[in-house]
């Protein structure tokens, strides 16, 4: 799950990339209006949140929502600001902003709030099954027959994005996009090295692998029989 | 007694025309009444010169002649315009009356010398008198002959006259009373549509302008005062706002800042080494909290206090090496170069403290701003009393100068330099300045440095 976060408070991006990092997103970080409108036009369509400050330097955040939303109606967009009368939060609404957090916000209120940004976007459920594994979003948890099992973020990311496509093939290119900031290089070699880490950690010695490989081209995880 | 506008416009016309009436009217009853009456005295004045015709003298007794007319009806008679006529000689006897008169009696001035007129009543009939001496060749008054006539019919006219002159005047001046509230109310509609639509404007749509009449009169200068009361009112209004709105936003960052850097870290175990990493970024935090709430005070203490500012004698390069020396760390820090080039002997009449934290703001921006192993160039120039403090740093946007010593401004190149700040320093600094007579200003070439200027009143 990617996010774009522009702001240029650096005590603020700080904590927020640090903290989301944490919940297994990749975060690309902007602190300028340019740098923002930039890295979100040209990502639009693998971001899955933008948070956006409404004053900063360069382009406003309220000028790179409503460019977005040209191009974009779906990614979520939340406001994070100091303003906090109730006509910025309608304005800011209505440029076409899906939340609004005034500063200074609980972090586990963001996270909470991106979730169920989330979930209403891409329409699905927060609680995945496959065989006897078991993934709650909300609750960042997996667990297998009962057990809990300790995954590692980039691993609980990827395993959610294959989840979330169940029965269809996740291309290299879009676990990239996904999964990795806009830092990272491009060697998907490294996708490799996490789905062995899942199948270690989940698959069942005796059967084939829950996780399929498909050559050359991704991997996929199937509907239960 | 209390009247509304409308009314006391009302009754002052009011008065002024029932003023100008009454004198209108008064005029005519008495032309008409003077005409009358010169009217009756030129028939008792025709009658006399008949009867004097007729009278002759023998030296002090009255001797009357036979007249004929005296036999006319109209001495006759007293209903139709009757004549009454008395002689009296010098002792009160009466040498003749007309025979119209009865038992009556003229009631006349047995002394008087000259012609004379008056009005009289006889059976209750208004009559109008003339009164005559009668004198003998030596010019001695020998008697007095009394005309009199009956003024009835004047009388009546006049009586009539009076009462329709009365009546009119109250007639008209009631029905003006309520033409006249008509028409000042309708004056003053526009003045109560004034009332109306500033009584709506409140603090919520303060941006609402009163509607000017079409006529450029005294009531379209009157809603365009308030019109323009109203822009002055709403742009410092908006200044409140916004310094309210700003000063909000600089206190939320830090302390959304310190929120979110403890609600993370507290979220999982950490090493002590990341504990004391985050606690040092939260003091960064809480040090920038302390010096906004520091300047928000000088700024609150120096707009509502008013401050009287010392003439002290100050030497510049003391305040100015104070001021470098203060800022020593950062200075090798950046290794930056500090030219002074002010003389020992130059001295300035101000206020030495205010002056110091002028001085403070503007060599802490040129250090903080500058480049690393930039140089600051500190000059006196004696001839125009101003000082230059110059740095080569980022430098300021033109557009962006005539905002920079606003509240909270700060320009994009400082936002996004990361430098640490709230836009209030300067703002600070030019109000000192202001209260001291100091010109405070700036140019700028943008990546090429600052240079701040302070001329000094002579």
């Amino acid at each position: 799950m990617r996010i774009l976060i522009v702001e240029d408070e650096s005590a603020i991006s700080g904590f927020l990339k640090e903290g989301l990092e944490e919940e297994g997103f990749a975060v690309d970080l902007a602190d300028n209006g340019r740098k923002g409108l930039e890295l979100a036009l040209d990502f639009v369509n693998e971001y899955d949140v933008m948070l956006l400050d409404w004053m900063v330097p360069g382009v406003s955040g309220i000028e790179i929502c409503r460019s977005v939303r040209k191009v974009n109606q779906q990614v979520p967009i939340i406001f994070l600001t100091a303003k906090n009368t109730v006509d910025d939060t309608v304005f800011g609404l209505e440029t076409g902003a899906n939340d609004y957090l005034k500063k200074p916000f609980a972090f586990e209120e963001l996270l909470a709030r991106i979730r169920v940004l989330m979930r209403k976007t891409t329409g699905e459920q927060s609680i995945f099954k496959i065989g006897e594994i078991q993934m709650n979003i909300d609750v960042h948890e997996v667990t297998k027959a009962g057990k809990q099992i300790i995954l590692t973020q980039k691993e609980f990311a990827l395993l959610e994005l294959l989840l979330r496509n169940k029965g269809k093939v996740c291309r290299r290119s879009r676990i990239m996009e996904k999964i990795w900031d806009v830092h990272f290089d491009k060697d998907t070699a490294v996708i490799d090295v996490f789905i062995n880490g899942l199948r270690k950690k989940l698959d069942d010695k005796s059967s084939e692998s829950f996780i399929q490989t498909i050559r050359g081209v991704g991997y996929r995880i199937n509907e239960d029989e | 007694m209390k009247l509304n506008f409308k009314k006391r416009i009302a009754t002052y016309n009011l008065l002024a025309i029932a003023i100008l009436m009454a004198i209108a009217f008064m005029t005519i009853y008495g032309v008409v009444y003077y005409t009358s009456y010169k009217h009756l005295d030129d028939d008792i004045i025709t009658e006399k010169t008949e009867v004097f015709s007729n009278l002759d003298w023998d030296d002090d007794t009255v001797i009357m002649n036979k007249m004929p007319e005296w036999e006319e009806s109209e001495h006759k008679q007293i209903e139709v315009n009757p004549t009454f006529i008395q002689i009296v000689d010098l002792n009160g006897k009466t040498l003749f009356k007309s025979a119209n008169f009865q038992e009556n009696h003229f009631l006349f001035n047995p002394k008087n010398k000259t012609t004379v007129f008056y009005n009289a009543t006889i059976n209750q009939q208004k009559i109008r008198q003339g009164q005559f001496p009668i004198f003998n060749d030596k010019s001695k008054i020998i008697g007095q002959l009394t005309i009199g006539v009956s003024q009835q019919e004047s009388y009546n006219v006049l009586y009539n006259l009076l009462i329709v002159l009365l009546a009119t005047y109250l007639f008209i001046i009631s029905i003006l009373y309520f033409i006249m509230i008509f028409v000042a109310s309708k004056a003053i509609a526009p003045v109560h549509q004034l009332i109306q639509s500033a009584s709506q404007i409140n603090y919520a749509n303060i941006n609402s302008r009163l509607p000017l009449p079409e006529n450029e009169d005294e009531i379209h200068q009157l809603a365009k005062t308030m019109n323009d009361l109203l822009s002055r009112l709403e742009s410092s209004f908006y200044q409140q706002k916004q310094f309210t709105s700003d000063a909000s936003h600089e206190m939320q960052t830090p302390l959304a800042g310190i929120k979110g850097i403890i609600e993370v870290l507290l979220r999982k175990p950490r090493t002590p080494e990341r504990h004391e990493e985050k606690m040092r970024e939260v003091l960064v935090q809480i040090n920038r909290l302390s010096q906004l709430h520091d300047q928000l005070l000088q700024l609150a203490r120096l707009e509502s206090a008013f401050i009287v500012a010392k003439k002290d004698k100050v030497y510049l390069v003391e305040i100015i090496k104070k001021c470098i020396n203060s800022y020593d760390t950062q200075i090798k820090k950046n290794s930056i170069q500090i030219q002074n080039n002010i003389s020992l002997e130059t001295v300035v009449w101000v206020d030495s403290i205010l002056l110091e934290m002028i001085v403070d703001n503007l060599i802490s921006n040129a250090i903080k701003y500058n480049k690393t192993g930039g140089s600051i160039f500190i000059d006196w120039d004696t001839t125009n009393r101003i000082l230059s403090i110059a740095d080569e740093g980022i430098g300021i946007n033109a557009d962006q100068l005539p905002l920079l010593f606003n509240r909270f401004f700060r320009a994009d190149e400082s936002r996004s330099s990361k430098i640490p700040g709230n836009g209030l320093g300067l703002s600070i600094a030019k109000r000192l300045c202001d209260v001291q007579n100091i010109k405070l200003s700036v140019s700028s070439i943008i990546s090429r440095g600052s240079t701040f200027l302070l001329q000094f009143p002579s």
